[in-house]
């Protein structure tokens, strides 16, 4: 089979999208209120070393996936342990995913709809998606951030004239604590949720280093959760804002330019989507690969389908209701931890031992 | 029949009759016997019955007179040059010594500019049924074939499909030889290739592969002879056999092979590196590979000034979204978004809706069928009975439906928007009639986000194609201004510097010396 | 390939059949409430909900709709909303209305939390909804009219109160989720429309009348229109109106000036355990009625104007935050929000005792006004 090529800007756009993927649905961590900038700096910055260790080890191995690496660094047993347990945080992550999306499509505009065929539509798309690879994501991506970047610049600036700058004071309400832990759970939700396109490494065109890509996704990341926080709390303040499920949704309901230009939630919702599509659609990926390397299978996109149904059937399974899901928010930071940093750190140690033996072999050779 | 050639053969040929009775296998693979008899026989024998096809005997003037034999069929020939270029001098020659040599007749009798030489009856039955005349000599295995055409063709017009405001406008007829000169006369350079194929086992159609050589994809290239010698069919009436036959996904409602009736559109695309097939008996020429994009694109874009030309691309490329989306937003914001219409303008169309027996929905999936019935009509009709369709279609549809409020106007409003914006690109119609369809139905199910749905479906579906390898909707995410500058907007000449990426493999559009593979 | 694709196919179909269209609703089947009355009934303690909505049935084509109130109880603001569907063959759709009116009697004692809370949880309703007080003796009055005459009421004291601050400045504009914040701010106190029943030629009709006062989500008291026009100078609100200045101890007629623009700033100064509040103002005005025949040319003329006008602004704006502080006591100017945003260690001292603190704040308004020109004639 002809290995499929995604170009530099697709993956990096890829990254982004799934960066947003949810958080912009359910607005960035949103605990500390006005001050929320704070921690979504402190985030960005955390998620630096994290993102180094990301990009050395897809720098090492520019040909494989994290599957592959862990196999041929760990040996067959404890390799598949690491590939089991990354495979199920990324189902997992699918299903949470699924479920946020199903969960905002009803409460925002189909309250009467069931959750099912809401989740059966999302996943049957996602499938699609999937099956069709990585190079169309990567299309998908570009496109679509595009499409969602257009719509946060032109809600920001319709915003400007309603936005009450100073709702961004005061500065330093919060005590420590509260403050650590919006930036864990930012750091956690999205950031190192990119250790799911380690999942998908081994396809990136070789030119452009991954740092690079990696860096630059986190930098336009970083940009546009600011500016969605500075517009949904300037328009909505910090009560509204905190009080509020899905703060970007309620602030689309409140821009207005003159009577025709209002009520563009609609548009929004779609924006999410498109964002939720990319990030479903990569724990997809995620989960297909591990599942077929785990089996030791050549093509994946068999399994697509059937990882499909059964993160679908998880995510149905998950909660009772909303606020169970949102409370389970405040848990999740601590249960992705394992997956999302020890993993990757144990397997980049792992990479760097051998890389030095394979050297020093080669040297002696 | 037999009878007939009996008395056409007399008598002495009786023993050549049974020896061609036991001739079993195809008559057609035999090559020439010697004896001028027995070739006459064995072709009178696989043109039994074919009443168009003429013999005629001659014998040259002169003290030992040979025998020749011309077979041609009426009508097909040009019989003008049959006579005076071909018989008189056969008839007037004068032979010495025994048959002269085919060669020599060609060289020194025969006044023809086009001849060959062959050995074979299925060359016979391949020359004679384009019009060709054969010629046969005494004791010769071989046989000369001239060429006598004379088609009656199509005047070189305008296509319909393809008018344009400015430009040239000859169009290709149904003759190939006529198509690839218009070709040749827009592209004068050895680089042109045309490479002739002969398809369909009972047509025999001829269809030409032309591209330029120093710019062609050799891949393409490759891929498309591979796909042509596949082809296993039974007639070639019109390119589109082709088409379906080479098609990189043949069930998906979009094309992958573009079509064209112009030769200056072609000659465009072969300065881009893409190669067209030009099929014998068809005005429309195809084109490969074949990017979503050129469904945007017209060859007037390129005639006209390039402000006007981007914005009717950037036109048609909306009007694509409208006519797809357009009802299906209508039904999720009336069916279950009804906030987000001003005031105003939501009760406006409440009222409308007020006495309307039927669901929007519904309404919305009949009145999409009725334009489609209207216009499936008025593409057939002679024009004198067009105009009477279209004041039923536009008076008894539209404006008694409305008042007897069977239909509410703003639904008729919404219809009339998607059948106008369709018109702004034709070459999607046939998709797009589908997929509007399903957006609809997507929509009245799950409102906007069934539409959403629905869009990104098509835009997966989209990503998937592929022609002939070359991305059909190829977004590497290039923010280099050279790659995206005939794509939403088209740049004026000077500044167009590049070909399209992957199409061809030399990329510098100006020069053209600079092959980078 | 065929057989996959017909699976599709029908794996499609079946999630369609799956789905009986639930959110479907038809135009036909809903009743666009445009505006909403609600009044409690204290007896029964049941809210009486009054809906206009659009009157489509009656009405033909060319002519403009009618508005119609459907009234519905309730223990909840859901229930009667639910309750209005027994009466009516539609049910009621709340996503494009305007205005929520509560009665001065409900909000006095129960307070407009409550209500306002259902409107912001249910996803049909708009946060853009704005709240206005009813000063007749239910709310649903403010929304009746005579009959026979076209036209929506809610629609029209929507317009009413969009438009004021930018023609008359008379009383607030104060959308639901603005309402909510206020509310959970530190200020908690707000200043919302009062709508009232007024006769114009031999017509009743629905006029804006000045604002409310409120402490906590509770109705303190009103404030005059001409006080509320002072009121949004302190808000920096103000985008329009008319200033008319009494000059008559200079022997001079009224002179009316139309403001062009205006800026507020709001800034406080603490020292020895007093706070002061120093409110800034500047305006940009024309002259627009000038009766006695003044030369606007002089630029001595034009100083004094500009220096009466100053004065009487800032004449009105200190006696409008003294009524508050001192009569109502309700923070409608969020003094304590600006403390709370610019001086966190400050705030954290006050908070406890502000309620004593807050009615002798001494407030100190300066007030500039710019003449920039005299209309069409010298």
């Amino acid at each position: 089979m002809k290995r499929e090529r995604v170009t530099f800007n697709q993956a990096m756009f890829s990254i982004v999208l799934f960066n947003f993927g949810s958080s912009v649905v359910m607005g960035v961590s949103t605990g500390v209120g006005q001050e929320a900038w704070i921690p979504i700096l402190a985030a960005t910055v955390a998620a630096i070393p994290l993102f180094l260790i990301f990009g050395r080890i897809m720098q090492l191995f520019p040909e494989e996936d994290i599957f592959g690496i862990m196999n041929s660094l760990f040996g067959k047993t404890f390799g598949k342990i690491g590939i089991a347990l990354l495979t199920w945080y990324a189902v997992h992550l699918c299903a949470l995913v699924l479920r946020d999306f199903s969960e905002f499509t009803q409460i925002s505009s189909m309250p009467e709809t069931p959750q099912l065929p809401i989740m059966i539509l999302m996943i049957l798309t996602t499938i699609y998606l999937a099956r069709s690879g990585m190079r169309n994501m990567g299309k998908w991506s570009l496109v679509m951030f595009f499409f969602v970047s257009l719509v946060v610049i032109f809600t920001f600036l319709t915003a400007i004239p309603q936005a009450q700058v100073d709702d961004l004071l005061p500065i330093g309400s919060h005590t420590r604590a509260e403050y650590f832990e919006s930036s864990f759970q930012i750091f956690s939700f999205p950031y190192a949720e990119t250790v799911i396109f380690l999942c998908l490494a081994g396809s990136y065109e070789k030119k452009d280093s991954p740092y690079k890509m990696l860096f630059y996704a986190l930098f336009i990341t970083l940009i546009v959760f600011v500016l969605v926080f500075l517009r949904n709390l300037t328009l909505l303040g910090p009560a509204m804002m905190q009080t509020s499920y899905f703060p970007s949704y309620v602030t689309a309901r409140i821009i207005g330019v003159g009577d025709f230009l209002a009520r563009i939630e609609s548009l929004i919702s779609s924006n999410f989507l498109f964002a939720g599509i990319v990030k479903i659609t990569a724990c997809l990926l995620a989960a297909s690969k591990g599942l077929a390397r785990l089996f030791e299978l050549e093509d994946y996109r068999i399994l697509v389908l059937p990882m499909g149904m059964l993160a679908m059937a998880l995510s149905a399974f998950l909660y009772e209701n909303t606020m169970e899901m949102f409370a389970f928010l405040k848990y999740y930071p601590y249960y992705a931890f394992p997956f999302q940093v020890i993993l990757p750190l144990i397997t980049w140690i792992g990479c760097e031992f051998y890389v030095r033996k394979r050297r020093k072999e080669s040297k002696l050779g | 029949m037999l009878r007939f050639l009996k008395k056409l053969c007399a008598g002495k040929t009786t023993d050549i009759d049974k020896k061609i009775a036991g001739l079993n296998y195809p008559l057609e693979e035999r090559k020439f016997s010697r004896s001028l008899d027995e070739n006459v026989a064995v072709i009178k024998k696989l043109l039994t019955d074919v009443d168009i096809a003429q013999y005629k005997l001659i014998q040259s003037a002169g003290k030992n007179p040979a025998r020749y034999f011309l077979i041609f069929f009426d009508g097909i020939v040009h019989s003008e040059i049959v006579n005076s270029n071909i018989i008189k001098p056969l008839m007037n020659s004068k032979t010495e010594e025994g048959s002269p040599k085919l060669e020599k007749l060609l060289a020194t009798v025969v006044q023809a500019g086009e001849s060959k030489i062959i050995d074979t009856f299925k060359a016979v039955i391949e020359s004679v049924t384009h019009g060709d005349t054969v010629l046969f000599i005494e004791s010769c295995d071989q046989a000369a074939v001239f060429n006598t055409r004379q088609f009656s063709t199509r005047a070189i017009t305008e296509p319909d499909n393809e008018k344009v405001l400015s430009g040239p406008r000859e169009g290709f007829t149904e003759l190939l030889v006529q198509n690839l000169s218009q070709i040749l006369r827009r592209a004068r350079t050895n680089e042109l290739k045309t490479k002739m194929m002969t398809l369909g086992k009972r047509t025999q159609t001829k269809i030409c592969v032309c591209y330029l050589d120093s710019l062609v994809n050799r891949e393409v290239l490759e891929e498309l002879y591979r796909r042509l010698d596949k082809i296993d069919i039974d007639g070639v009436l019109d390119s589109n056999y082709i088409t379906e036959e080479i098609h990189d996904y043949p069930l998906s409602p979009f094309r992958t092979v573009g079509s064209t009736e112009r030769p200056d559109v072609v000659v465009g695309r072969l300065l881009e590196g893409r190669i067209a097939i030009l099929v014998d008996n068809s005005p429309v020429a195809l084109t490969v590979p074949y990017l979503f994009i050129e469904n945007f694109q017209s060859n007037e874009d390129y005639y006209f000034n390039f402000y006007y030309s981007s914005f009717s691309r950037l036109l048609r490329i909306l009007g694509f979204f409208l006519t797809l989306s357009v009802p299906g937003l209508y039904i999720a914001v009336v069916a279950f978004h009804q906030e987000i219409l001003p005031l105003q303008l939501l009760m406006r169309i409440a009222m409308e809706r007020q006495s309307v027996p039927l669901p929007a929905a519904l309404e919305a999936v009949i009145m999409l069928i009725v334009f489609d019935i209207l216009r499936e009509t008025g593409v057939r009709m002679p024009s004198n009975i067009g105009q009477a369709l279209s004041i039923v279609g536009a008076l008894v549809i539209g404006q008694a439906a409305v008042e007897a409020s069977l239909v509410a106007a703003p639904m008729i409003i919404v219809v009339a928007a998607t059948g106008i914006t369709s018109l702004l690109v034709p070459k999607l119609n046939a998709p797009m009639i589908f997929w509007r369809l399903f957006f609809l139905i997507m929509a009245s199910t799950f409102g906007f986000f069934g539409l959403t749905i629905g869009l990104s479906l098509l835009f997966i579906h989209l990503n998937n194609l592929t022609s002939f390898g070359v991305e059909h909707l190829s977004l590497k995410g290039s923010f280099r201004l050279q790659e995206n500058k005939d794509i939403f907007i088209r740049f004026p000449w000077p500044y167009m510097i590049d070909r399209p990426k992957g199409l061809s493999r030399n990329k510098v559009r100006q020069t053209g010396d600079g092959i980078d593979d | 390939m065929i057989k996959r694709l017909l699976i599709c196919l029908l794996q499609v179909l079946l999630v369609l059949s799956l789905c009986g269209c639930w959110n479907y609703r038809g135009l036909d089947q809903v009743n666009i409430v445009v505006g909403i009355a609600v009044d409690f009934d204290k007896e029964k303690k049941e809210y009486k909900m009054s809906y206009e909505v659009a009157d489509l049935g009656t009405v033909k084509k060319d002519q403009s709709i009618k508005g119609r109130i459907i009234t519905a109880e309730g223990k909840t603001l859901f229930d009667a909303a639910r309750n209005a569907k027994r009466k009516e063959k539609n049910r009621l759709f709340f996503g494009s209305s305007y205005v929520l009116v509560i009665s001065q009697e409900m909000a006095r004692e129960e307070g407009i939390f409550n209500s306002i809370e259902w409107f912001l949880r249910d996803g049909e309703c708009r946060e853009t909804m704005f709240v206005a007080i009813s000063q007749e003796e239910t709310a649903a009055k403010v929304l009746e009219k005579e009959e026979n005459i076209n036209g929506i009421v809610s629609a029209d004291i929507h317009d009413i109160i969009m438009e004021d601050k930018s023609v008359s400045a008379s009383t607030v504009h104060m959308p639901v989720y603005e309402v909510y914040s206020l509310l959970k701010s530190k200020a908690n106190s707000l200043a919302l429309p009062v709508l009232r029943k007024t006769k114009n030629g031999d017509r009743e009709v629905t006029a804006a009348n000045g604002s409310a006062v409120f402490k906590g989500d509770k109705l303190v008291g009103f404030l005059t229109p001409a006080e509320s026009k002072y009121a949004l100078f302190a808000w920096n609100k103000i985008k329009s109106g008319i200033l008319t200045i009494n000059m008559a101890d200079q022997k001079i007629d009224d002179i009316s000036l139309e403001i062009f623009q205006s800026s507020t700033k709001k800034n406080f100064r603490y020292d020895q355990g007093k706070i002061k509040v120093i409110i800034e103002s500047s305006t940009d005005v024309a002259i627009a009625e000038n009766h006695s025949e003044l030369n606007v040319m002089d630029e001595q003329i034009v100083e004094n104007i500009q220096k009466e006008a100053g004065k009487m602004i800032e004449e009105n704006i200190k006696a409008v935050i003294e009524k508050v502080q001192q009569e109502y006591q309700a923070d409608i100017f969020g003094f304590s929000d600006m403390i709370f945003k610019r001086d966190l260690k400050l705030w954290k001292q006050l908070e406890l005792e502000w309620e004593e603190i807050f009615p002798d704040i001494e407030v100190e308004v300066t007030s500039k006004v710019h003449v920039v020109n005299s209309g069409f004639t010298k």
